[in-house]
């Protein structure tokens, strides 16, 4: 045994060396490397009547100074895959992907489809699969070359965006580019992602952006944004209001919780979604003597639903008639009870069932009192 | 023995039980909470109104937030928020932020003219019932866009909350400048019988921003607004233990500049036609500059002291005449001191009772030191 100690020893020794020495060729400086950390997806009309996809990316390049240089390079080619050549042609670093916080995808992707996007994304084992996904209005890359000012690049702030949104208007934490592979390829589900601007004041969210299957069906407007997160998501948090006049208003800061229940009859699938609000009033000239009085509170609490059911139905309405799209994912408790691969599509059945919803609003508090 | 043992047991299950309760308790108030990083602090936010094309009010509330970046470098940005009621305009903010808002840290709030003509109560309801917000901080009503002024750049400061915060301060000790000017001291004077809110008012003029004088409001609206000048009467009147300078010129070559601060009293009687009002202010302070009296006696002492006694009465009633003939309001908080001693509720009106009342106007200058002497 003592006389292949020495052996083993230096057996080891050259294992390590190698393996050392080869991860090495594959490692650079990061002086060299662009970091990326946007990507955006855009498409544009060939000549010949085909697309070609421009993919810019916003890379962060990291000095020798201290320095941080935010640059954007766009690759254009007939394929997602083969702008990668034509981008790398523009630069002098090479690319180093998985560190991308930010997909920016424009309408124009959206109308055509985000399949091959997703794909290409999905196939790919580098990537960062907890980066968000949003919609843009115009093309993408004016959004990752619009400069703030205190922030290395605009992806700090739209990503920043993305992730505080649920504070407010009942947005969801579902906007990662993993929650999109499944919003898609399950059966029963419906992608939705907000929707940004960019106009003089800067970036802002305007909106969801709810597809059919991969296409983009329609742009909501942020009330409609808003009963429709109420309406899919889970759990959300947002401020809603009763306006009279202008001045006569009560505000109302709550978390909201949904269940959902679903039967079949027959042919047809009827769907209950019950929607718990518990939260506090932050703004009231409206209701006097809200907080001493059980019955003006109880008053505002139906008052409440009230207000909430009629612009879920409304809603709702609109969603058969006028998307035929299943944005608020029905399909998916209706797969989960009754089975699923069925070969039905669900934006239909979803469009022809009978959906009822309920309202229940409680006051958790009131403040210091009214003014 | 065994008993006590038993004793030492519950009270261990006891004490691990309150550790785990008041664990979990914290635990779960921390769920929510998020390193400051990831917060907009604001330095101070303003208060505007406007109505859109189609007649309707809107809120626009912008924030002067301080985005850090690096060591030194200190950026401020405005973030503003717009709807029809003051609560959704943050709902309306968090849309265009890459941070959630902690609004509390404020060091001043400024509400443009527009919105205190169409009345504060709307918008003081939303900050009464925000318990995280600072209720010392400082408010004041400007000329103008409040977007605009926090968007003034001032030299050597990252942004003009901080530049306006120090105005404000600075300027209680000169100019017999109230303290009363935060949020606190709104809420009381809005709802309180017999007493009216008075606040600073400041403008963006060509040599910067500049406090140019102090609104007065009837009720939650301002309805008019007085100079420097004359509020430093008003304030004298108004308000206690006030600092400032006071000063009689003859020519460029004689004058006498006196520092001072005051005490207020004031006395109030009902006789059969209204309410009488005296109004007793003591000054104590020092001369400052004097080429006026070649040499100080006590005779020439106290002639300097009637002099400046006679001044201030002088101009303290003229802003009394105005107050009852041209502003018709009791700025002076009149109303108060009535309510205190004849009761309250009972459905008057102080702004007319004090217009038309009679008000005296008594002052009491005393020199306290001269300086090393005349030079």
């Amino acid at each position: 045994m003592k006389k292949y100690k020495n052996f083993i020893f230096i057996i080891i020794l050259i294992i390590f060396v190698v393996y050392l020495r080869a991860g090495e060729e594959r490692m650079e400086n990061i002086e060299e490397l662009e970091i990326a950390v946007g990507i955006g997806y855009s498409v544009k009309e060939d000549v010949g009547g085909g697309i070609k996809y421009m993919l810019p990316i916003n890379s962060v390049v990291y000095q020798e100074n201290g320095v941080n240089v935010s640059t954007v390079r766009t690759g254009t080619a007939s394929t997602i895959a083969l702008t990668r050549g034509e981008r790398q042609r523009k630069s002098d670093r090479k690319f180093f992907l998985g560190t991308e916080r930010l997909y920016i995808i424009d309408e124009g992707i959206g109308r055509f489809g985000v399949t091959n996007t997703i794909d290409t994304l999905f196939r790919n084992p580098m990537v960062n699969d907890d980066g968000f996904c949003v919609i843009c209005k115009g093309k993408s890359e004016e959004y990752l070359k619009y400069k703030i000012p205190g922030y290395d690049t605009p992806v700090d702030y739209i990503t920043g965006m993305i992730r505080n949104a649920p504070s407010y208007n009942f947005f969801q934490k579902n906007y990662r580019i993993k929650d999109v592979y499944l919003m898609v390829g399950s059966e029963g589900r419906s992608l939705a992602l907000p929707y940004i601007e960019l106009n003089e004041k800067g970036v802002q969210i305007t909106g969801m952006a709810i597809f059919n299957k991969d296409k983009l069906a329609a742009i909501l407007d942020i009330e409609d944004s808003k009963t429709m997160n109420i309406l899919r998501s889970d759990r959300g948090k947002g401020m809603l209001t009763i306006q009279g006049n202008e001045r006569d208003f009560i505000s109302y800061y709550a978390k909201c919780k949904r269940k959902v229940k679903c039967n079949k009859e027959g042919d047809k699938y009827k769907f209950i979604i019950d929607l718990k609000f518990n939260g506090d009033v932050v703004n009231n000239v409206m209701y006097k003597k809200l907080s001493s009085k059980v019955e003006v509170k109880e008053k505002f609490e139906k008052d409440m639903e009230k207000k909430i059911e009629a612009r879920c139905y409304e809603f709702i309405d609109k969603m058969k008639s006028q998307h035929k799209a299943d944005c608020l994912e029905l399909g998916r408790i209706a797969v989960a009870k009754y089975g699923r691969e069925t070969g039905v599509d669900w934006d239909d059945v979803i469009s022809n069932s009978d959906i009822k919803v309920n309202v229940k609003v409680k006051v958790e508090k009131v403040g210091r009192g009214e003014y | 023995m065994k008993q006590i043992k038993n004793m030492k047991n519950i009270r261990k299950i006891f004490l691990i039980c309150a550790c785990l309760i008041i664990y979990v308790y914290y635990a779960a108030a921390m769920l929510d909470e998020k390193p400051i990083e990831e917060y907009d602090i604001s330095s101070g936010f303003g208060v505007d109104l406007y109505r859109d094309g189609a007649g309707t009010v809107k809120y626009s509330i912008p924030f002067s937030i301080l985005v850090f970046k690096g060591e030194n470098r200190q950026y401020s940005m405005i973030k503003t928020g717009e709807a029809p009621t003051g609560a959704e305009t943050r709902q309306n903010r968090q849309l265009k932020t890459d941070k959630q808002f902690l609004i509390g840290s404020q060091k001043i709030m400024l509400f443009s003219e527009s919105l205190v003509r169409y009345g504060l109560k709307y918008n003081a309801d939303i900050q009464f019932n925000n318990t995280k917000i600072n209720d010392r901080g400082i408010i004041l009503v400007c000329e103008g866009r409040t977007e605009d002024i926090l968007r003034y750049k001032v030299k050597g400061y990252a942004s003009s909350p901080e530049y306006i915060e120090g105005m404000i301060k600075n300027s209680m000790a000169n100019d017999f400048f109230s303290r009363e000017y935060t949020i606190l001291n709104m809420y009381v004077r809005l709802d309180t019988e017999g007493r009216n809110l008075v606040l600073p008012y400041m403008k963006i003029s060509d040599k910067g921003l500049e406090i140019t004088g102090l609104a007065l409001f009837k009720g939650d609206k301002m309805v008019n607004k007085v100079d420097v000048e004359e509020g430093k009467f008003m304030n004298m009147m108004r308000d206690d233990d006030l600092i400032g300078y006071l000063s009689i010129q003859k020519n460029s070559d004689e004058f006498m500049n006196f520092y001072g601060n005051t005490k207020k009293r004031v006395k109030c009687n009902k006789v059969k036609e209204g309410y009488e009002f005296e109004i007793i202010i003591d000054i104590k302070g020092d001369v400052i500059a004097n080429t006026l009296y070649k040499e100080f006696n006590g005779k020439t002492k106290k002639e300097l002291e009637e002099t400046l006694s006679k001044d201030v009465e002088k101009k303290c009633s003229e802003f009394v005449n105005k107050m009852q003939n041209e502003y018709k309001l009791d700025c002076l908080e009149l109303g108060m001191y009535a309510v205190a001693k004849y009761g309250r509720d009972t459905g008057v009106d102080w702004n007319e009772v004090v217009s038309n009342s009679v008000i005296k106007v008594k002052a009491n200058v005393k020199v306290d030191k001269v300086g090393r002497g005349a030079y």
